[in-house]
């Protein structure tokens, strides 16, 4: 059974939860960031040679091709990854918001008589 | 409670109501603002999709109804290499323009939760009114001052890419518009069509990457206005309670 008192404790200060989603946006962000810096010029140093000598796959070309092509293969999921932690973090929130809810129902039910009830006794008092 | 964490209005507000709460400026802007962007969002999401639709899929099954020697020998100016210029380009400023829209997309829902918070703040005071109360609000906490900050910079990022991609279709469009057989195949190194091509190839490779930093920028602009939410619910439980322990 809810009270006032549990209300007013459970409301000071931060949700405890919240710092999960901090900590999920964070990481989040943190990968997306890291995959942007990450991908280099590789493609750069490349495509500066000519086409003949790109097909002959000279000295450390065919090694550059190699990661040119395997980027993607784990750059693409890992942004779905990033993006995909924000939405775990959205999620936590908004299950957070659910909560928050109950609890301002909670106490508005539990407020609300305490108050009508003091402002009908002030009345009287003034009358 | 910690009355380090709230603020008292005065007592006439910019509305005239005595011990009234408004909206702050950034949230009466985000009122205005959130229709227009999310409507500008999807407007550009669906003139993507037709473009991809109606011109690119076309000139695609055109220039691929060709066989790859008469691809490859076709000279400047020849319909089939105009085609390969259109593709070329078209691919290199369409998925900027796209994440441009999303962008316009998430940015309106930032507005719309920033409209939330805004109603929540203003309702929460007139109930402390009517109930005679002082009309207190939560003092603007850390993810409410940073969730905007988040926003524009997601939004500058994929405006700046949506340029950056623009240049990126002049690039293509100077290197394509070449016979692939005489001209770009046989490029001498350190030429311009070579330099060319190690341009748009290297730009590539960390622009699709910037798109999606804007678009964590944007995703953490409203994962933090919703933390802000929270924290304005339960500031407004707390002081429901405060109320009727008989704190004014």
């Amino acid at each position: 059974m809810a009270t006032l008192e549990g209300i007013s404790r459970s409301t000071t200060g931060q949700h405890p939860s919240l710092k999960w989603a901090y900590l999920l946006i964070a990481a989040a962000l943190m990968i997306v960031l890291v995959v942007g810096i990450t991908v280099g010029f590789l493609a750069d140093d490349y495509y500066s040679d000519t086409k003949a000598v790109r097909d002959a796959g000279g000295a450390g070309l065919l090694s550059d091709l190699g990661t040119i092509m395997a980027i993607p293969a784990w750059l693409v999921p890992l942004i779905f990854l990033g993006l995909a932690t924000f939405f775990a973090g959205i999620a936590v929130v908004l299950a957070i918001i659910i909560k928050t809810l109950q609890t301002r129902g909670q106490a508005m039910e539990l407020a609300l008589p305490l108050i009508l009830s003091k402002r009908a006794n002030a009345t009287t008092e003034e009358a | 409670m910690a009355t380090q964490s709230i603020t008292t209005r005065g007592p006439i507000s910019a509305s005239g109501t005595p011990d009234a709460v408004d909206m702050t400026s950034m949230q009466s802007m985000a009122r205005k603002m959130w229709i227009p962007f999310t409507v500008m969002g999807v407007m550009i999401v669906g003139i993507s999709f037709l473009i991809g639709l109606f011109f690119l899929t076309p000139t695609v099954s055109d220039y691929f109804d060709h066989s790859k020697v008469d691809r490859d020998s076709a000279v400047a100016g020849s319909d089939i290499v105009d085609d390969k210029v259109t593709i070329e380009t078209t691919k290199a400023w369409l998925p900027g323009f796209k994440f441009l829209g999303l962008g316009l997309m998430l940015g309106g829902i930032t507005f719309l939760l920033a409209t939330i918070i805004g109603n929540l703040r203003v309702a929460g005071g007139n109930v402390q009114r009517a109930i005679g109360a002082s009309p207190q609000v939560l003092k603007k906490p850390l993810t409410g001052q940073l969730f905007p900050m988040a926003m524009m910079m997601g939004m500058m990022i994929l405006i700046a890419t949506f340029i950056i991609s623009i240049w990126l279709a002049s690039q293509a469009n100077s290197y394509w518009d070449h016979s692939i057989a005489t001209e770009l195949n046989p490029a001498a190194a350190g030429s311009a069509l070579l330099s060319d091509l190690s341009t748009i190839q290297s730009t590539q490779a960390w622009l699709t990457p910037l798109k999606f930093v804007g678009m964590a920028f944007l995703f953490t602009g409203i994962a933090l206005a919703l933390a802000t939410i929270v924290q304005v619910l339960r500031f407004q439980s707390r002081r429901l309670v405060e109320i009727a322990g008989g704190a004014k």
